[in-house]
């Protein structure tokens, strides 16, 4: 913990007016003048000690802001104490320190999170003594991927604004930045993945759909609709119908990254534009992952060209993410390693839908597999997830439940946009 | 945010106590009345649901004005810099009012507010603007700590809508965070922030070193700014300018004769400095003349006059100063003087041609002395108190180039019916002598002074005196004026004629204390008047003073508006005495007496100390032997003292590191005596720049450092294990164990290169 004191305009400010006056005071020997140098002087000084004492008594801790996505604001929370025991502490500001990339941790190609969004503080009007409060700093990603984050940064300019100290603790951490989510146009999912035979499949086991699966003894709690009379008048007991379980529809996406940056036909030599297309791919596959699993899907990802193992088809909150984190961490600038067709499993039945940057290549295995591109994107997505709709005063997405729309999330002042209050439309 | 919503209105307070302030110094109503309405109403102007501010460009205009308006100023009143400073600094600050306030224009409305405090002190040292400033300091510091959390807030919140993009409409408005019972440890903070505050200004301000860059950059002060009431060497009518009365308790003087206290007729004119040369611009000086040297030790008394010279009504004069006074001083008294006795060694010079005695420059301190006169001499007297007949002109006398005094003193006489010069005292029988005809003639004049359409005040701070010599001015123009523009016209008139005449300047004894029969002096009762010659050496006291403007305090009447207006002149006095007047003398006065006090303090508890232990060692009966063993004892206690602190320190950081706040009893000394060495651990780990973060776990900060510092990160990991075992296990740690975790540390130590 280094404690740092620096320039600092409005104490440049206040110094020339001191010496002003104290230049006054001495060419006139006037005393009130003296008295008012000694004020000045006075709060210079208070605010060197205090600023110190503050600074000592003060710790802050980031807590894991998990993930954030890119477009949408990622709010990191400070947990600023005060371990003093008589002194309340005021006018905190914490700030993250640039990363010196590569010296984090040893985390070889660590990248700076001022690489992925730009710089925000938090602030703390007050904590008093013995108490703990959470600072808020909202960041807003620009890119995706994954952010280091190495040092906080905490200053003080009170009590006077004379001074300016800052102090500087290590905590390293490490989050990740989705990419850009889509709210998708309706029916999109519907054309890729019709909920008939392919989408749709009935459990070889029971559950409690509507189709016929078999028969069984009655058990005690079994609801009387359920009991098949016409069976139970026939062998003087009774029985039970047992119905099917429901299975979701099933999807997987593949991105399909095998071409690399720079021979990406459609850019023209244009390595921005070429990069543009690629990321545009990629949101637009986490974009379908999110659309399928709020519809119910189970979803799988694969990623072909790049260090990133299948993704099985399964739906849950931990899977969701661990399919947006895999997407996070793309990493484009490797070598793109060439792709078996067979890394997309023939037998799996499931839809298929395949992205690519520019030009498709399509599947000989699967005839009736989806295929988009990025330029597609622009046609496909309706505006950004929990963006308002533009020139609209004050509007906002309203959230609805049990139509499960795409709930664009109210940013509160404590809370982050996550994936679960969006799902169940709950604005924090 | 109640806190923060208070902020615009404490503001703006400030800045409205300012302009009171400045108009205050100025002393000018008008500009109180028309500043005053146009801040207070900018505030329902600007501010609330339907508040409108000046646009941009209009208040760039309103500043050019006001910059422009600043060269006309200076022009027509060139020999007032700061009046011209003060007023461009309020017409920008009204400017400021009127225009749509951020944090950084209330930034700089807070410094023109500052400006324009410190343009009054320039201006003024009444007691009024002292409490409107102490006032303003008070409460700035307050609006100041305010500011900060205003300007923070705004900060945030702007950087928080910056980075939002312009599409996204949904971020929620910033609140700021707060603990609990914000407002009530605000106001503790403010008041300990300001009572600090207050405690070392007025360090600065005491310790400050006077005279030190005096005049460095030329005169800044108004004319006549904060001149107050009292004792000058010489008497300078061109100041003009304001002079305060003040009521600040200079000395108390008792008069006794035959060692009985009297009380005296008249009021009592006391002697300070007799000035006999005009230097032209109505000033009076008294220059260097042949003086003797007394040599004074305390108790002891001198004559100026040879013993044997036959002695007339003796009076003595027994002065004590409210405060020990040090530096060349004049030694107050009637006339005659004849000897004097003081309460220090000093070195006391008498000057015989001006009959007046006084202190050498290096006088240190004196807080009272005695003086012995004659008010009406034997000539035997006269002649030993003076060295020379008085002479009938001179050089140093007042020079009426264009004859109007002269003119206007022979008009007088000659209404009066007198001569108009000394006659010849053979012929005219009117006249016993010509001092006699000095006497009348002088008579005459004084009466016209004091009866005629001269005004007494001590405001002028709007005359102008042109090429005219004040004491013309005064007589034919402006005709109005303090004591000293009486004595000094008084004189003129007489010098006029060939009377000898000269300025004296002292006190005026008035106000008399039966409880303590002697007369009460203030700084007011600075006077001024004049000595005419009435015989080959004497001199006599005329007041040209309107005697109903005499400065003095008017019998107490008992009355609330009496008393109120009593406690106000000793405030006034005090506020003159203490802060206005406060200078290197009183530095080093305070300083004499801080010094004196301490080291009376310190004997009297080294005494007290040698007392006590030669008690002890008369007890014992060991003999000198006895003090060595009371030295090793004290020595082995103070000793004790260190360790039992250190001891209870280390029980305390152990007991808040280990967060032991809640085991009571023999497991709580058990934990006190065992883990001490997990506290070592983590010192000598931020010593050696591997401090482990509260937050996190000791295995994980062990596994954190395991790639920078292996070695160290397998004894931390050593460490903790035994640490775990200590805190948390269910039977007492071995000692061994504890042995081997100490061992370990001093290894961390020594790797690390730190002290434990």
């Amino acid at each position: 913990m280094l404690q740092r004191l620096r320039p600092y305009l409005p104490g440049l400010i206040y110094l020339g007016l001191t010496i002003l006056v104290a230049l006054a005071a001495m060419n006139n020997q006037n005393n009130l003048l003296f008295w008012i140098l000694g004020v000045l002087v006075a709060a210079a000084i208070l605010s060197l000690t205090l600023a110190t004492l503050v600074l000592r008594c003060t710790q802050v801790r980031r807590l894991d802001p998990h993930y954030g996505a890119v477009g949408e604001p990622l709010i990191i929370r400070y947990a600023v104490t005060n371990r003093s025991r008589w002194m309340s502490v005021f006018n905190i500001h914490v700030s993250e320190q640039p990363l010196h990339e590569g010296k984090a941790g040893n985390v070889a190609n660590a990248v700076g999170w001022q690489r992925l969004m730009k710089p925000a503080s938090a602030w703390v009007m007050h904590t008093g003594p013995g108490e703990m409060v959470h600072g808020e700093a909202m960041f807003w990603p620009l890119a995706r991927g994954e952010a280091t984050f190495d040092r906080v940064c905490i200053h003080t300019n009170f009590p006077f604004g004379v001074l300016r100290r800052s102090k500087v603790i290590s905590q390293p951490q490490h989050t990740l930045i989705y990419p850009m989510l889509y709210e998708l146009r309706r029916g999109l999912l519907a054309s890729i993945a019709p909920m008939g035979l392919i989408g749709s499949k009935i459990a070889h086991h029971a559950g409690a759909g509507d189709d016929y699966f078999g028969l069984r003894e009655f058990r005690p709690g079994d609801s009387m609709r359920h009991i098949s009379w016409k069976r139970t008048a026939r062998i003087d007991q009774l029985v039970t119908v047992e119905r099917t379980s429901p299975a979701p529809a099933k999807l997987r996406v593949v991105l399909d990254l095998t071409v690399s940056t720079d021979k990406l036909p459609g850019a023209a030599g244009d390595a921005s534009k070429a990069r543009a297309m690629e990321e545009k791919a990629i949101s637009l596959a986490a974009s379908i992952v999110h659309a399928a699993d709020l519809e119910g899907f189970e979803v799988g990802l694969t990623a072909l060209g790049v260090h990133s193992p299948p993704i099985a088809v399964r739906r849950n909150q931990w899977h969701f993410h661990k399919m947006m984190a895999a997407l996070a961490q793309i990493d484009l600038d490797r070598a793109r390693q060439t792709a078996a067709p067979l890394s997309v499993r023939d037998a799996e039945r499931v839809a298929l839908v395949m992205i690519a940057p520019d030009r498709i290549q399509p599947l000989a295995s699967r005839q009736n597999a989806a295929y988009l591109t990025a330029a597609q994107l622009d046609t496909l997505a309706v505006r950004p997830l929990g963006w308002g709709e533009a020139a609209i005063g004050e509007s906002r997405l309203t959230t609805d439940d049990s139509s499960r729309r795409y709930a664009a999330t109210s940013i509160g002042q404590s809370s982050i946009v996550t994936r679960q209050s969006s799902m169940e439309g709950a604005a924090a | 945010m109640r806190l923060l919503r208070s902020f615009p209105a404490l503001a703006f307070a400030l800045v409205l106590l300012s302009i009171a302030g400045l108009c205050a110094a100025q002393r000018s109503v008008g500009l109180l009345l028309v500043a005053g309405t146009l801040a207070a109403i900018s505030w329902s102007v600007t501010e609330g649901p339907r508040g409108r501010t000046l646009p941009r460009w209009v208040s760039n205009i309103l500043v050019i004005g006001v910059c422009l308006n600043v060269f006309r100023d200076l022009m027509q009143n060139s020999a007032d810099v700061m009046g011209v400073l003060g007023r461009f600094t309020l017409l920008l600050t009204l400017v400021k009012l009127y225009e749509r306030r951020h944090a950084r224009d209330y930034a700089q409305l807070l410094m023109l507010s500052l400006v324009l405090m410190i343009t009054g002190c320039m201006q003024s040292s009444d007691l009024i603007f002292g409490v409107v400033l102490l006032l303003y300091v008070v409460l700035g510091l307050y609006v100041l700590l305010l500011y900060q959390m205003h300007a923070a807030y705004e900060q945030a919140r702007d950087s928080r809508n910056a980075s939002i993009p312009a599409d996204y409409r949904l971020a929620p408005p910033l609140k700021p965070i707060i603990g609990r019972h914000l407002g009530l440890h605000f106001r503790l903070a403010s008041v300990a922030i300001g009572l600090m505050g207050v405690l070392l200004s007025v360090g600065v301000f005491v310790g400050f070193p006077r005279g030190f860059g005096a005049d460095l950059l030329g005169t800044l002060n108004a004319p006549g700014a904060g001149r107050e009431a009292g004792f000058s060497w010489e008497v300078n009518l061109a100041t003009g300018g304001r002079i305060n009365a003040s009521a600040a308790r200079v000395f108390t003087v008792q008069f006794t004769e035959d060692d009985r206290p009297i009380r005296m007729s008249e009021p009592v004119y006391l002697r300070g400095a007799v000035l006999d040369r005009y230097e032209g611009g109505g000033r009076w000086t008294s220059p260097e003349a042949r003086t003797r040297r007394y040599r004074m030790t305390s108790g002891r008394s001198e004559r100026v006059t040879p013993s044997g010279i036959e002695s007339g009504r003796t009076i003595a004069q027994h002065v004590t100063f409210t405060r020990a006074v040090g530096g060349e001083m004049p030694l107050f008294s009637i006339y005659a003087p004849t000897g004097m006795a003081m309460d220090t060694t000093v070195d006391v010079l008498y000057d015989p041609r001006r009959q007046a005695l006084r202190t050498t420059k290096d006088t240190r301190r004196v807080v009272g002395y005695t003086v012995r006169a004659q008010p009406e001499p034997s000539l035997g007297t006269q002649r030993a108190i003076t060295d020379q007949i008085i002479p009938a002109g001179g050089p140093d006398w007042f020079v009426d180039r264009e004859g109007r005094v002269e003119g206007l003193a022979r008009q007088l006489l000659a209404e009066a019916g007198l001569p108009d010069r000394t006659p010849s005292f053979d012929r005219d029988d009117r006249f016993s002598n010509a001092w006699d005809w000095n006497r009348r003639a002088t008579e005459v004049f004084e009466n016209y002074l004091q009866n005629s359409d001269f005004k007494y005040t001590l405001d002028l701070s709007d005359v102008r005196f042109g090429s005219d010599d004040p004491i013309v001015n005064f007589l034919f123009e402006d005709r109005r004026g303090n004591c000293e523009y009486f004595a000094s016209a008084l004189a003129a008139l007489c010098q006029s004629v060939a009377i000898p005449s000269r300025v004296v300047v002292g006190f005026l004894a008035q106000q008399y204390d039966e409880s303590t029969q002697q007369y009460v002096v203030m700084e007011g009762n600075a006077h001024a008047w004049v000595e005419i010659a009435v015989a080959p050496h004497m001199w006599k006291a005329y007041d040209g003073t309107p005697a109903a403007d005499l400065p003095s305090l008017t019998e107490d009447d008992g009355t609330l508006a009496q008393a109120v207006r009593s406690m106000y002149s000793r405030f006034e006095g005090n506020w003159s005495t203490q802060v206005v007047g406060f200078d290197t003398g009183a530095q080093e006065r305070l300083i004499d007496s801080f010094s004196q006090g301490w080291s009376r303090r310190l004997s009297s508890l080294l005494t007290s100390i040698r007392g006590g232990m030669e008690s002890v060692n008369n007890f014992f009966n060991v003999g000198p032997g006895g003090y060595i063993w009371m030295g090793i004892v004290a020595l082995a206690l103070v000793i004790a003292i260190i360790a039992l602190a250190r001891l209870m320190r280390r029980s305390m950081a152990i007991r808040r590191t280990l967060h032991l706040q809640h085991l009571r009893g023999s497991e709580y000394r058990r934990m006190l005596a065992q883990l001490g060495f997990y506290l070592d651990m983590l010192r000598v780990l931020e010593r050696g720049g591997l401090a482990k973060p509260e937050w996190r776990p000791p295995m994980l900060h062990a596994a954190a450092i395991t790639v920078a510092a292996p070695e160290p990160a397998r004894l931390v990991r050593d460490i903790t294990v035994v640490f775990y075992e200590a805190r948390y296990g269910l039977e007492p740690i071995e000692g061994r164990r504890l042995d081997q975790a100490r061992g370990d540390v001093r290894r961390l130590a020594d790797l690390l290169r730190t002290p434990i």
